[in-house]
């Protein structure tokens, strides 16, 4: 999905008052950005630069769905007496930007790329893909549930990214990553060289956030380790207190799993595609009513199994970017991190 | 260690050795200073993880159920001794709500009661500890009544109680657990009535407004089910929201199939997610004890507990009724007196 192989990256400045300017010149694009509502950040279609808030640690929902939507309407079908039927697929045109990602959400956008692209090329993710560009800002106040350096990440990371900004007092210090990246900054004349002072404060910032993440673990062992431990008990106590709901999926920025519906409303029906979850019940039923993950523990194991083994062997990374969203926003106070720490003692 | 938290693990532990119980569901420490999480304790030697403090937020009663739903049970779980549980006042009044729709008998259950204080929100506090950049790795917290005293990093800082509890508990009306058969802690007065204004405020808009304000409330819905698996009066094994949850056996004709009907579709739209949320309602009216555990829940901040309260003032108004409060009493949405009000009919 990258197009960065031959592009000679370069660094430029911006000063924090022209970043509204700079935006306002991207009106051929839908910017999607962290904006807080009731103390609730999420990402949204910005009309006004102002709506953006970049005081934030993480979005309580990574901006995946900008890529992967919720619902994703594949076709639409209209019925007329006359004409017969009349099928519509959306054209997937809209350019987008999404702008103040973190380095682990863009690492989950990657992730995904492969899942989209390399078996099978799927035409909604790799046209909404293609058409967006990836504006990521380094996180310099990682949360306590924060592990991405344990997990092949780092605060500063540049998996997926067509752009890492980083604060730097009255400027951001901005990391040009690809070509689709260029092409904006050269549709601006907000930025300017970096100095060598400039270059030396980014890197100090990157380096104290990641000295933040003080508690690293290494999960590098678990693909193998799991390989011997789909009937131990582990499974049955850590389970116990799952509710069996969906917020630690969706809430994650590597899980894609989805579901394919027809949906009818008299002369029309549409066929949408929607996120599914691995803790749900339903997830695994057969039609003919037997269940191959009944209980909760064997739907736990499977969320655990996937990340850090099964998405391991099949694309060779794991499938967890250690934003701690499933830790933060868990009813239940389920914690992954515990969770890896104890396999990995096995 | 408080002496509540002792003699419960000593209450706990006795049990256990006796063979009374298979086993107690409890809270121990969470993934931070600021959560416990459910525990389950099956052996003796584990009853010191137990913890009883004010940041027991969760309603364990559903576990009860839960432990019901398993599909496939392990051959000591077939054994039909009782589940041990510790139960807060708030609590106790759904567990005797499922006491009354015999979905446990109180055979199956030994009730740890306890008197409680109130107990906090970790989002209220944290945001006040932010604000005041207190660190959380050490923190520990005291009461002194009105206050809570928090010390960090050997400073202490005191933050009034009505600003960090649970929202439940500034007009609780049972702070002891109301059936029980061990009692820990002293037994707590109070003169408290339910405090309906939010809901009145709300009431008291014109009804665009209302539309909007739940409109925007729902939009916001992702659909991880974490408010219903959370609920202890949600207990279905199959919900009406899950179509695909039919049980299909060997039997089924292929026009069963077919005519089970879809009630909700699993697109993310505010159509179908007022659906969601209005069924769910209808549900538990009449059964529902504001446990307030669906807006904890949320990861979306969804003010759910704005209409819990609503069913609790319309069925206290309409039909003199409260959930929750006596073994022996029929639902009331399965009983018909003469003097019900027929308006809501008409």
């Amino acid at each position: 999905m990258s197009s960065s192989n031959k592009f000679k990256k370069e660094d430029f400045v911006i000063k924090k008052k022209d970043v509204s300017q700079f935006l306002k010149g991207l009106s051929d694009y839908t910017i999607y950005a962290p904006h807080n509502e009731d103390d609730t950040i999420l990402f949204k279609a910005i009309v006004n630069p102002d709506e953006i808030t970049l005081q934030f640690t993480n979005s309580v929902k990574p901006p995946k769905h900008i890529v992967l939507p919720q619902t994703e309407t594949m076709l639409k079908i209209t019925r007329d007496k006359e004409k017969g039927y009349k099928i519509d697929e959306p054209e997937l045109k809209e350019k987008n930007i999404l702008f103040g990602i973190r380095p682990c959400d863009a690492k989950g956008i990657a992730i995904l790329d492969k899942v989209f692209s390399e078996d099978y090329e799927d035409p909604y993710y790799t046209k909404r893909r293609k058409n967006t560009i990836l504006i990521g800002f380094a996180c310099i106040d990682p949360h306590r549930n924060c592990f991405c350096t344990s997990v092949g990440g780092s605060p500063d990371s540049t998996d997926g990214l067509d752009m890492l900004w980083t604060d730097i007092g009255d400027r951001y210090y901005v990391s040009v990553l690809t070509k689709k990246g260029m092409e904006l900054i050269k549709k601006s004349d907000t930025f300017s060289k970096v100095t060598s002072k400039n270059t030396k404060v980014k890197d100090q910032v990157h380096k104290t956030a990641n000295d933040k993440i003080s508690e690293k673990f290494n999960a590098d062992a678990l693909p193998k380790k799991l390989g011997n431990m789909f009937e131990d008990k582990y499974w049955d106590n850590m389970s116990m207190k799952c509710l069996g709901c969906g917020s630690c999926t969706y809430l994650c920025p590597t899980c894609y799993c989805f579901d394919i519906n027809d949906i009818e409303y008299r002369d029309k029906a549409k066929r949408v595609r929607t996120w599914d979850s691995c803790q749900f019940s339903s997830y695994t039923i057969h039609t003919s009513g037997h269940n191959p993950r009944p209980n909760k523990e064997n739907r736990m194991r499977n969320r655990i199994y996937h990340k850090y083994k099964y998405h391991y062997d099949n694309y060779n990374v794991l499938g967890c970017v250690g934003c701690g969203r499933c830790i933060t926003y868990c009813p239940v106070d389920m914690n992954i991190k515990a969770t890896i720490k104890e396999l990995t003692k096995r | 260690m408080s002496d509540i938290e002792g003699n419960i693990q000593a209450k706990v532990k006795k049990l256990l050795e006796d063979g009374m119980i298979k086993y107690f569901i409890g809270y121990e420490s969470g993934s931070d200073p600021l959560h416990t999480t459910p525990c389950f304790i099956k052996k003796a030697e584990d009853v010191d993880k137990i913890v009883w403090n004010p940041f027991c937020v969760n309603n364990l009663v559903g576990y009860l159920t839960d432990d019901k739903k398993r599909e496939i049970k392990k051959d000591e779980e077939k054994k039909t001794k009782s589940i041990g549980i510790l139960v807060k006042g708030c609590d106790s009044k759904s567990l005797v709500q499922l006491l009354s729709e015999h979905k446990i008998e109180k055979n199956e259950v030994v009730i740890f009661g306890v008197s409680c204080n109130g107990v906090i929100n970790p989002k209220k506090l944290e945001k006040l500890l932010n604000g005041k950049s207190i660190p959380l790795d050490s923190l520990t917290l005291q009461s002194d009544g009105k206050n809570y005293i928090v010390t960090s990093d050997k400073k202490k800082y005191s933050f009034p109680k009505d600003k960090i509890e649970m929202d439940k508990c500034r007009d609780c009306t049972q702070p002891n657990t109301l059936i029980y058969d061990e009692f820990f802690g002293e037994k707590i007065k109070t003169d408290a009535k339910k405090d309906y204004t939010a809901v009145e405020e709300i009431e008291a808009l014109p009804l665009e407004k209302r539309w909007e304000f739940w409109s925007d409330q729902f939009a916001k819905c992702i659909r991880c089910s974490a408010c219903r698996n959370v609920c202890p009066v949600c207990y279905c094994k199959e919900c009406a929201v899950d179509s695909a949850d039919l049980v299909i056996t060997p039997q089924t004709t292929s026009v069963e199939k077919a005519n089970k009907m879809p009630w909700l579709e699993k697109n993310v739209e505010l159509a179908e997610n007022i659906f969601f949320h209005l069924t769910r309602m209808m549900h538990i009216a009449g059964r529902c004890i504001n446990c307030g555990e669906c807006e904890r829940a949320c990861p979306m901040n969804i003010r759910l507990s704005l209409l819990t309260k609503k069913l609790e003032k319309e069925v206290k108004g309409m039909f003199d009724y409260e959930a929750g409060i006596d073994v022996e009493a029929k639902p009331l949405l399965s009983i018909f007196e003469e003097g019900d009000p027929g308006e809501f009919i008409k």
